[in-house]
């Protein structure tokens, strides 16, 4: 308390004078003025924040969601039958953002304790340690519980919306990537660009598979005619899907997040949805998916600089 | 003997040359045991190590470590002084990934306890420590240290100095970049001030071998030439 008199009064000497000075008094003051203080340099924080990135962030966040509202938009077409606006297209579009946003928000500092063997033993890759650091977060989880409730509701005129649902996991999995650049370069510099796209490759992968049986299970407890041919178009589709989505997770100004989301869920759906339509397509997108590795090989080199502690 | 050598290594950053180096015209070469980088901040000290570790695309020239080219991927450990690590990847898991895990060192840094903790609820001297035993498991004959002992207490600065006996004595080329170097500027091999964009022995600049200096001497000497 006398360090609180010591810092607070003096402080607020010009209010306090002919004032009694009680105990509650000196430290209603001292929060009142470290609130003002936090609040001024919060705001004076986002003025330069905002000073700095604004061209960036606004220029190419526009360019990428208006572009992949566009392409959306024959999709939503063709799938509901309806025309739907630019403006319905973009919302509808940067909503599966948000969402995916809201559960690396809110649940990805949860996790699971998991058996560590496997790593142990295996002096894993880089792409493993990703894989295995995303997959026992509770956010997985609650992400293919709900991507699951929400296929259920599909009936078999739009099992071919499953094919975007399934990127849900992947779309939560790119908000990490940014920090897990600076990881990537200070382990394995020279070919980190490639571990990382297969760790995001893998923990797609392992959850678009996972909730793609715990849906047609569903399905077919709810008594819809899933055929084969259909299994086969989804499993195409969603590998497809899951393969471009993560391919170009280091483009949309090297991973930044929010911007490269988009980009990631509109080549992601297109590939899905053409695998989907046609099941030999997916040789085309292991090509691109491989190009994509070879092309971002030296990616990360200087453009993260390394310059704060963090946990991912 | 195995040493680090440079030709034409050009480190810079953002247009900025930093460093111009070569073996044979400046006599800058790397030799088994601890090297201690001492410069004030801003003058590249850390970029040097980045470039070194091929973190850096503007990087030019080679860099030689027994007459061969030097890969990073196979035969460079990097230890930056941010430590940006995964939350819920345990201690064990992180280390022995780099190689076998040696639990005697374990031992030796107080790491037991924390051993099969998630690295997002050690403290930052218990990631420091964990990273020191990365850089041991790796077994890679070059090692680059950026500030290594920020965050590390009495007991661990104590570990640290056995690891890098024991790295001397594998023959490992160990940079340090430290700003308080009292705790290990006895094990040092030689010390490292930059003149001219290139780096120079102790010696050459100050008349005098290191080994024999004390910290207040040393402390003195490097404010009178970055002055």
């Amino acid at each position: 308390m006398l360090l609180l008199r010591r810092v607070a009064l003096p402080l607020n000497r010009p209010f306090l004078a002919g004032c009694r000075k009680t105990r509650s008094f000196a430290v209603a003051q001292l929060t009142l003025r470290l609130t003002m203080v936090t609040t001024k340099l919060k705001w004076l924080n986002l003025y330069r924040w905002l000073k700095e990135y604004i061209i960036l962030w606004t220029l190419l966040g526009s360019i990428y969601s208006l572009a992949g509202a566009v392409l959306f938009q024959p999709i939503f077409q063709w799938i509901t039958k309806k025309e739907p606006s630019l403006l319905n297209s973009w919302l509808l579009t940067n909503s599966f953002v948000i969402i995916s946003w809201l559960f690396h928000s809110f649940l990805s500092n949860f996790s699971f304790k998991q058996a560590n063997r496997y790593l142990v033993k295996a002096h894993a890759p880089l792409s493993t340690f990703f894989c295995v650091n995303e997959l026992r977060k509770v956010s997985v989880l609650a992400v293919i519980f709900v991507t699951v409730i929400t296929g259920a509701f599909l009936n078999s005129h739009s099992f071919q919306i499953w094919v975007i649902l399934a990127q849900l996991p992947i779309q939560v999995s790119l908000f990490n990537l940014k920090p897990w650049e600076q990881i990537t370069l200070q382990r394995s510099a020279l070919v980190g660009a490639k571990e990382l796209l297969r760790g995001l490759l893998k923990v797609q992968l392992i959850t678009a598979i996972l909730a793609t049986i715990l849906v047609v299970t569903l399905w077919i407890v709810q008594g819809q005619s899933v055929s084969l041919a259909i299994i086969g178009s989804l499993a195409s589709g969603v590998l497809g899907a899951s393969l471009m989505s993560a391919g170009v997770a280091l483009e949309g100004d090297s991973g930044r997040p929010f911007l490269v989301n988009s980009i990631s869920l509109v080549s992601g759906t297109l590939a899905g949805l053409l695998c989907f339509a046609m099941p030999v397509s997916l040789l085309f997108c292991l090509y691109l998916y491989h190009r994509f590795e070879a092309v971002t090989l030296n990616r990360l080199r200087s453009i993260a600089p390394i310059d704060e502690d963090t946990l991912v | 003997m195995k040493t680090l050598s440079f030709k034409n290594f050009k480190v810079a950053r953002q247009s900025r040359l930093f460093f111009d180096l070569d073996t044979e015209q400046d006599r800058v070469s790397f030799e088994p045991g601890l090297h201690l980088l001492l410069a004030p901040n801003g003058l590249g000290k850390s970029t040097f190590l980045q470039a070194c570790s091929g973190l850096l695309a503007d990087t030019q020239g080679d860099l030689f470590f027994d007459g061969r080219t030097v890969t990073p991927a196979s035969s460079v450990f990097y230890l930056s002084e941010y430590l940006t690590l995964p939350k819920f990847i345990t201690g064990e898991e992180w280390a022995s990934s780099y190689g076998e895990a040696d639990l005697k060192w374990v031992n030796e840094l107080r790491l037991n306890d924390v051993w099969k903790k998630y690295l997002g609820r050690m403290s930052q001297g218990e990631r420091r420590k964990i990273m020191w035993l990365s850089a041991h498991f790796s077994k890679k004959s070059i090692l680059f240290l950026d500030e290594p002992l920020d965050g590390l207490d009495l007991r661990a600065i104590d570990a640290a100095r056995g690891l890098i006996n024991a790295w001397k004595a594998e023959g490992r080329v160990v940079l340090l970049v430290a700003h308080q170097t009292g705790e290990i500027a006895d094990l040092a091999t030689q010390a490292w001030v930059i003149e001219n964009q290139k780096w120079a022995d102790w010696s050459s600049i100050f008349k005098t071998p290191f080994s024999g200096e004390s910290a207040s001497e040393v402390r003195t000497k490097l404010l009178g030439h970055y002055r």
